[in-house]
């Protein structure tokens, strides 16, 4: 089953992106903020990372940079998703190795879900959940 | 006034000899005048003047040795029968060598009829004789009735004592002055001869003399009334070395010509001045014969010798006329002779004295003469119109100094002071020019200013008089006085002007530099010191770019703002804590000319302002992103109730409260997001690509996203898409989108029925995009606040509605347009007629 690792700060969002990838079938991790991320991203060996940006500790980008000099963690598809709206912001995530860049609050939960599931289905086809 | 009393001696020693120093006095004074004119005139046109100075020089040197001459007429005139001493006497008291160079020697002519000529020369060989002198007398005579013959004779130095007993009719020169002489009764200079004795080249100056009380009105009976010549030899060379020394000429050379002769040459031997490229020619008047003067230049200059010339020219004419008076008074020791002489030399005088004063009164100056006593001698009639002297004959002789009073601003000038007095003891010529500021106070009170110039005379090596020439300037002053008000008055205007702008200057809280054509710093305010933080140093260009190095370059921009004559800003510079704005203007005065005087700048400390637009703008964005957070959680999580718990929730109230949750959170995400967008744009801090993209598709997709909004209102939205190919515009794909989707928002929003069209219009360097609607319209009051923030086409701030959005869309849609060198704008509107919007981009 696809497994999902939340890295998210603020526990409004985190349970709420918790609740619909439950909804959806997935298994669903959780992190707090962004050295428990990383670490959770190198021993809970998630199909996919959602990544907020701005985090207590260390933040998005310092973990999505850290999680792509690591071999282990490299070949992980991570999924910004955040609230900061800037295009440079956007820009420099997706050179840094980041699938994809979504601003929270111009997407439904089930949009997310819904594009989270197509990046999933690019790399293991197997593990979407409930094909439904 | 009493008739002239008869001539007694005591009157001839008072009275003629003054009036013959008089008169000599006048003249030289008008000589001097005239020379200082020409000096004047010679600053504006310095080679005609030098000529005129030249010309000048031969009249007035000549002039004196006719004086001289007239002087010894007079001695035969008194008397036919001179004795051979007393002619010596006066020859000798003519101090010839001194005071007459060239003047080789005088003669005696005496008129003989032919049948007593031999009884003549006999007489003539017996006198010399007695009188010791061992010359031959010369027995040749020409054919005549009449003979001119040499009768007395005084060399003035040593050489062969010739030509007594000769017949000057013999020589044709001669005999052709002579008779001219006695034929007009003037003087008559002859041509060139050679001089017997020295036998060097020169000419004679003849006079003639007629029997007493013989009339002489016509030339019959002056022929009938002649006695004899006085005659004077001059050596060309020697003369013209005197009339024109070294000094005068300066680098020019001069020639003289008489009729085709050469009769003077100032170069010397080893000279060419055929060559020199400037020539003048003149003529010089020399008693009734006309010599031609040739100057000729190397350049146009203009020596300091001709400053002197006026001052030389007075002491010439001066100790000229005192040797008529020493000669005058020296005839006078016999009384008889002194009574005729008197005579003679009065009605000279008085002609020349009628001469003289015509000249001097119709002088524009008044002109002064005392003696050395300080006794006024000589007054002309401006003189006394300025003096407010009746009846000159009052004041002459009187001290000078009871005529008027001298003012020195509101101060008396002490006697001593006074240029008379200084004149005559200290022998200088005393200018007074109008800056000094003198004043003449008359008797009735008049005061006016005066310019003038006081010459002491000078006979012998002592003052024995001086004389001045003055005039009334008062109007010169005024005119002065009106030009230095003027410039007073002006000067007072642009100080009063400086004071306002550098008040206005200093009171503006920017830093100024006012810059000239050439870089250099005219003008700087207190407050750029207090902005650069600098204190004490020289401020320049050079100085300015060191304190502001690398944050700055003011050489190099104001080198540019002053070449191409444009405005320059330069923004958010940041030098040490501080954001500076330096902007440069060119200045231009105002009227036709577009030429720049110069450059202005101004240097803006906006720090402050920086820290309230960061705050502002991190404000924004922090609290949009704070804002957005709790409000994706009521968005998210209201809609995955609605999602996942349909099954539970029962249609109706609940279902409704749970959708206007989830609805008014979309809205609150739409104004936070409008207003993040707004702050983000205002900072400038959103980033464009410039891309070359085919609007078309843009529109398409656009259409294709809001069909479904459309589709339910029951509108129809549709692209009227051009037959040809649109060409590429360049921008940001995503912006021009945004934009297209505001528009045909805005134009859904407000359209009930009919629809909306999309075109496309080619512009010659843009590509325009038309949104049409079918709309309720917009008021032409409203038309003009439509793209302005917060602006929405209601009525007032009461009547918003509200469901609409927060009227930042246009606002914001204009910023994206113009931040791609667009423009947008209402096309047209009516209301209740549609609205029709466009924005343009620039073609690829």
């Amino acid at each position: 089953m696809a497994k999902i690792l939340v890295v998210e700060d603020d526990p409004l969002m985190s349970r709420m992106y918790q609740k619909i990838f439950k909804f959806e079938g997935y298994e669903v991790d959780m992190a707090g903020d962004g050295e428990e991320g990383l670490e959770k991203a190198k021993t809970g060996k998630p199909t996919l990372i959602l990544l907020d940006i701005m985090m207590p500790k260390m933040n998005g980008l310092q973990v999505l940079q850290k999680l792509k000099v690591d071999s282990a963690t490299k070949g992980l598809p991570v999924v910004v998703l955040t609230n900061l709206a800037g295009q440079s912001d956007a820009e420099k995530a997706l050179s840094m190795g980041a699938v994809k860049y979504i601003i929270k609050s111009e997407h439904e939960p089930k949009e997310v879900a819904d594009m989270v599931k197509q990046i999933i289905s690019g790399y293991t086809r197997d593990e979407i959940p409930g094909a439904s | 006034m009493e008739t002239a009393p008869k001539p007694r001696p005591s009157f001839f020693r008072s009275s003629s000899d003054l009036i013959v120093l008089l008169v000599g006095l006048a003249l030289t004074f008008f000589a001097w005048r005239a020379t200082n004119q020409l000096v004047d005139t010679s600053k504006h046109s310095h080679f005609l003047s030098d000529v005129d100075v030249l010309e000048l020089q031969a009249d007035s040197k000549i002039g004196g040795y006719l004086n001289a001459l007239t002087g010894l007429k007079g001695l035969y005139s008194a008397s036919t029968e001179v004795e051979r001493d007393e002619f010596s006497e006066y020859i000798h008291g003519l101090d010839v060598t001194e005071n007459y160079p060239g003047l080789y020697g005088f003669a005696y002519v005496s008129r003989v009829a032919d049948s007593e000529t031999q009884e003549f020369l006999d007489n003539l060989e017996l006198g010399l004789k007695e009188a010791g002198v061992s010359e031959k007398v010369s027995r040749q005579l020409a054919e005549g009735p009449e003979h001119y013959i040499v009768n007395f004779r005084a060399l003035h130095r040593q050489g062969p004592a010739v030509g007594f007993g000769y017949d000057l009719l013999l020589d044709e020169t001669r005999a052709k002055a002579l008779l001219q002489a006695r034929d007009s009764g003037q003087a008559v200079a002859s041509g060139p001869i050679l001089l017997q004795g020295p036998e060097k080249p020169g000419f004679i100056i003849t006079i003639p003399i007629y029997l007493n009380g013989q009339p002489t009105s016509s030339i019959e009976e002056r022929r009938e009334a002649l006695s004899g010549f006085v005659n004077a030899a001059f050596l060309y060379d020697e003369l013209f070395a005197d009339v024109y020394p070294p000094e005068v000429i300066g680098s020019q050379s001069v020639h003289l010509f008489d009729e085709n002769e050469l009769i003077y040459d100032s170069s010397t031997e080893d000279e060419h001045d055929e060559g020199l490229p400037i020539q003048e020619v003149r003529d010089v008047e020399i008693a009734g014969r006309t010599w031609k003067l040739h100057v000729n230049l190397p350049t146009l200059t203009y020596g300091d010798i001709e400053g002197s010339l006026p001052v030389l020219v007075l002491l010439a004419g001066t100790i000229l006329s005192f040797l008529s008076f020493g000669l005058t008074y020296s005839l006078s020791s016999s009384r008889a002779r002194a009574e005729a002489l008197a005579e003679e030399m009065t009605k000279v005088v008085r002609s020349e004295r009628d001469r003289v004063e015509l000249i001097v009164s119709s002088m524009g100056e008044a002109v002064l003469a005392v003696d050395q006593t300080s006794s006024l001698s000589l007054i002309n009639t401006n003189a006394q119109k300025l003096l407010e002297i009746e009846d000159p004959r009052a004041v002459i002789g009187r001290n000078w100094s009871e005529l008027v009073t001298t003012l020195k601003g509101e101060k008396k000038v002490p006697l001593k002071e006074r240029s008379f007095s200084e004149a005559l003891a200290k022998g200088v010529t005393i200018v007074t020019t109008l800056e000094e500021g003198h004043y003449y106070q008359t008797k009735s009170g008049r005061v006016f200013p005066i310019a003038s110039i006081t010459a002491p005379l000078v006979f012998q090596g002592k003052v024995v008089g001086a004389v001045k020439i003055f005039r009334d300037a008062t109007h010169e002053k005024e005119e002065k006085s009106i030009i230095e008000n003027k410039v007073k008055e002006r000067t007072r205007q642009l100080s009063e002007e400086q004071a306002k702008m550098i008040a206005s200057i200093n009171s503006v809280p920017r830093g100024f530099i006012i810059l000239d054509t050439e870089g250099k710093i005219i003008l700087t305010n207190s407050v750029l010191w207090a902005i650069l933080g600098i204190k004490g140093q020289i401020l320049n260009l050079v100085t300015l770019d060191k304190t502001l190095s690398g944050v700055f370059n003011f050489s190099a921009n104001y080198k540019k703002c002053f070449s191409e004559g444009r405005p320059i800003k330069a923004s958010d510079l940041e030098y040490g804590t501080k954001f500076l704005e330096i902007y440069l203007a060119p200045i231009y005065v105002s009227g036709p000319s577009k030429v720049s005087i110069g450059v202005v700048v101004t240097v803006e400390d906006i720090t402050e302002r920086k820290v309230i637009e960061r705050s502002r703008d991190e404000f924004f964005s922090i609290a949009s992103h704070e804002l957005r957070t709790p409000l994706t959680a009521i968005m998210g999580n209201s809609s995955m109730i609605l999602d996942h718990y349909k099954d539970q929730l029962p249609e109706g109230d609940l279902k409704e409260m749970i959708d206007d949750i989830h609805s008014g959170s979309l809205r609150l995400i739409d104004i936070v997001n409008d207003f993040l967008e707004t702050s983000r744009l205002e900072m400038g801090r959103i980033e464009f690509k410039k891309v070359s993209f085919d609007v078309t598709k843009t529109i398409e997709q656009a259409i294709s996203e809001l069909d479904v909004t459309s589709s339910r209102k029951k509108l129809y939205l549709r692209f009227d898409k051009p037959k040809t190919k649109t060409p590429n515009v360049i921008g940001d794909e995503e912006r021009a989108r945004q934009i297209l989707v505001n528009l045909l928002g805005n134009a859904m929003k407000f359209t009930q029925q009919g629809g909306i069209s999309v075109s496309i219009a080619t512009e010659a360097k843009f590509v325009k995009v038309i949104v049409t609607d079918t709309g309720v319209g917009i008021a032409p009051s409203q038309q003009s606040l439509l793209f302005r923030k917060f602006q929405q086409a209601g009525e007032s701030l009461y009547s918003r509605d509200t469901t609409k959005g927060t009227g930042l869309g246009l606002y914001i849609s204009k910023l994206l347009v113009e931040r791609m060198g667009g423009q947008i704008k209402l096309e047209s509107s009516k209301v209740n007629g549609g609205s029709s919007f466009s924005f343009s981009l620039p073609a690829a």
